[in-house]
C-alpha cells in the first residue's frame, strides 16, 4: 500500500468532465511533479486530495492516503486531515495571505487550530518558521503584513504555514509562476529543503517543465484533464511516448539550445 | 492628522451636530414652539440670532431642537439598517444556494419599492411620526446593506486566502471572525455612516412632504417645508436649516471615508 492512491480520480462541474479517470500513486518521501497547460485540471486534483474542490464540483472514484479513502469523509473528518497531514501552497501569494492580518498571525493559524497552542506559543513557533523558510529578520517580519513584502518574501510565508504542522504530503501549486526568475530559483531551494528535512511526500505542480524536473523525480503529465504520460524524470527527456510529453521535451530543449547558442554567439 | 483629513473633519462636524442637539436637551435661547407675531420674519439681530420664521419663532433654537430629532433618527436607523442588513447580507453568503437565491430575489423586491412611496403607505397606515419615517427608511436602506454585504462576502470567501485557511483547517466561525469581518469592515462603516446621512436627507424629506415627524416637533424638514412659502420675502429662513444638513451629512460622510481609511494597513504610514 503506497501512502497515497489516487485511482480513477474524476471531477466535473455539471456535464463537463474537467478531470477524467486520473490515477497515480506515491509513495511516503516521494516527489512527484504534475505537469500540464492552464485548464488541464492539475489544480483541481490538488484541491480534490485536499478535499477543498468548489461545491458545484463532483468528484468520484478513489483518493486513498495511509489506506483511509478521503472522497468518502465529511468536511468535518476532512479538517482533522488539512493542515497536519495534506497542506497546501498556492500559486498567487498575495491573495492567498489575508490582506488585514499580520503574517505571523497566519501561520500560527494553523498551530492554533490543530495542536491548540496558546497565542504566544504560536507567534514563538511563526518566528521559528519564518526562520526555517529562509525569511531575515523572522522577529521584524511576523509583525508585517502582507503588503510590506516582496513577492518571494510572501511565497515564503505561504510555504512556513503549509509546513507550520509538519505534514506529510506538501501540495504546491505553481508556487514560483508569480516570481522572477532569481526569487524562483532561492524559493525552490527552500521547497527542497524542507521536503528534506521534513520526509513529507511532494506533490509539485507546474506547467514549466524545466523547473519541475529539478523538484521531481517523477512526472505525471496532464492533458484536456487525462493524465497522458506517467514516467520517470530520465525516462521521460530520453523516450517521451505521448505527443505531448515529446512536444514538451522539444520545447524544453529547444530553449536550452538557443540560450546557450546565445551565450555562446555573444562571448565570441 | 495631514494622513487622515477625512476623520478629522468628519469627527469635527459630526462632534459639532451631536454638541447641538445636547445643548438643545438643556437649554435652547426661546422655548422653540414660543409663537410671537411681534417678530415675524425678523431679519437675525442680537436678540434672535438667526432671526425668526414667520410664525415669529426663533430659527436658532428650533434649528437646536430639530438637530435632536435629526440625530435621534440618524441614530435609530444605522442600528437597525446595520444589525438587519449586515445579518442578512452574511447569512445570505454563507447559506445554501437555494437560500441565497431567495434572500437575493427578496432584497430585489424591497429595492425596487421606492423608499418614498413606501413611507406615504405606511403613514396611511400607522399616521405619521418620526417612528414612522425610522421604519419606513431602515427597510429601504438595510435592503441596500444586505445587498452590499452579501457581495462583498461571497467575494472574500471566493478568496484564495479563505480557501488556504480552510487548507490550514480553519472552521467556518473562524473564517467569519478571522477574514471575513475584518475584509468586510471598512465597507460596514462606510455603509453605516452613508445610512446616517441618508436618514437625514429621508427624514428631512419625509417631513417636508408631511409624513414624518409631526408639527409642533421642530424637525429641520418641517422648518424647511414652512419656509418656502415665505421664500422670495425672506431666504434666509430657509439657509439655516439646508445648512445645519448639509453639514451634517457631510459630517456623517466624512467620517465613514475617514474610519475606512484609519482601518486600512496599506494606507497606514508603517512604525518601522
Amino acid at each position: 500500500m503506497k501512502f497515497l492512491e489516487v485511482e480513477n480520480l474524476t471531477i466535473s462541474f455539471g456535464n463537463k468532465v474537467v478531470v477524467n479517470s486520473v490515477s497515480f500513486d506515491l509513495a511516503a518521501g516521494e516527489r512527484l511533479g504534475v505537469i500540464g497547460e492552464s485548464g488541464s485540471g492539475k489544480t483541481m486534483i490538488a484541491l480534490a486530495v485536499i478535499g477543498l474542490l468548489p461545491d458545484t464540483a463532483t468528484a468520484t472514484g478513489s483518493i486513498r492516503l495511509a489506506g483511509e479513502e478521503l472522497l468518502r469523509l465529511s468536511d468535518q473528518q476532512m479538517s482533522a486531515y488539512r493542515g497536519k497531514q495534506l497542506a497546501m501552497v498556492f500559486q498567487e501569494p498575495l491573495t492567498a495571505l489575508n490582506p488585514l492580518m499580520r503574517v505571523g498571525k497566519q501561520i500560527a493559524q494553523p498551530l492554533l487550530n490543530h495542536d491548540k497552542v496558546s497565542r504566544k506559543a504560536g507567534i514563538t513557533r511563526a518566528i521559528e518558521l519564518c526562520a526555517s523558510v529562509g525569511l531575515p529578520d523572522p522577529e521584524h517580519i511576523v509583525r508585517a503584513y502582507p503588503h510590506q513584502l516582496s513577492g518571494g518574501q510572501r511565497q515564503r510565508i505561504g510555504l512556513a504555514i503549509a509546513i507550520a504542522c509538519s505534514p506529510k504530503l506538501l501540495i504546491v501549486d505553481e508556487p514560483t509562476t508569480a516570481l522572477d526568475v532569481t526569487v524562483q530559483k532561492e524559493v525552490l531551494q527552500t521547497i527542497n529543503d524542507l521536503v528534506e528535512q521534513q520526509g513529507s511526500s511532494l506533490i509539485f505542480i507546474s506547467h514549466d517543465l524545466p523547473v519541475v524536473s529539478t523538484m521531481a523525480e517523477d512526472i505525471a503529465v496532464l492533458r484536456n484533464g487525462e493524465l497522458v504520460e506517467h514516467a520517470n524524470i530520465t525516462a521521460l527527456f530520453n523516450n517521451p511516448q505521448h505527443e505531448y510529453s515529446k512536444k514538451l521535451v522539444d520545447l524544453a530543449r529547444a530553449t536550452e539550445k538557443e540560450f546557450s547558442d546565445f551565450t555562446k554567439s555573444s562571448t565570441l | 492628522m495631514n494622513q487622515n483629513r477625512n476623520l478629522f473633519f468628519g469627527i469635527c462636524l459630526v462632534a459639532f451636530s451631536s454638541t447641538m442637539a445636547l445643548l438643545s436637551v438643556f437649554w435652547t435661547p426661546y422655548d422653540p414652539l414660543e409663537i410671537n407675531p411681534d417678530v415675524s420674519l425678523a431679519k437675525p439681530s442680537w436678540a434672535h440670532l438667526l432671526g425668526t420664521d414667520v410664525l415669529g419663532r426663533d430659527v436658532l433654537s428650533n434649528l437646536l431642537a430639530g438637530s435632536r430629532t435629526t440625530l435621534i433618527t440618524a441614530f435609530l436607523v444605522v442600528i437597525i439598517t446595520m444589525s438587519l442588513g449586515v445579518t442578512t447580507g452574511i447569512g445570505a453568503a454563507l447559506s445554501p444556494r437555494w437560500f441565497n437565491r431567495t434572500a437575493i430575489y427578496s432584497i430585489d423586491i424591497v429595492l425596487a419599492l421606492p423608499a418614498v412611496l413606501f413611507a406615504i403607505v405606511l403613514a396611511a397606515i400607522r399616521g405619521p411620526s418620526t417612528l414612522t419615517a425610522v421604519i419606513a427608511i431602515s427597510i429601504a436602506t438595510s435592503a441596500a446593506v444586505a445587498q452590499v454585504t452579501r457581495r462583498e462576502v461571497a467575494v472574500v470567501l471566493n478568496s484564495d486566502f479563505v480557501l488556504a485557511a480552510k487548507a490550514c483547517n480553519s472552521n467556518k466561525l473562524k473564517i467569519v471572525q478571522k477574514h471575513i469581518v475584518p475584509n468586510i469592515r471598512a465597507s460596514l462603516f462606510i455603509q453605516a455612516s452613508g445610512a446616517a446621512a441618508i436618514a437625514i436627507l429621508a427624514e428631512s424629506t419625509l417631513s417636508y412632504l408631511g409624513l414624518g415627524t409631526t408639527p409642533p416637533a421642530p424637525s429641520w424638514g418641517r422648518m424647511l417645508a414652512s419656509s418656502q412659502q415665505y421664500l422670495l420675502i425672506d431666504p434666509v429662513v430657509a439657509l439655516w436649516p439646508g445648512l445645519a444638513i448639509i453639514i451634517t451629512v457631510l459630517g456623517f460622510n466624512l467620517l465613514g471615508d475617514g474610519v475606512r481609511e484609519a482601518l486600512d494597513p496599506t494606507l497606514r504610514k508603517s512604525k518601522s
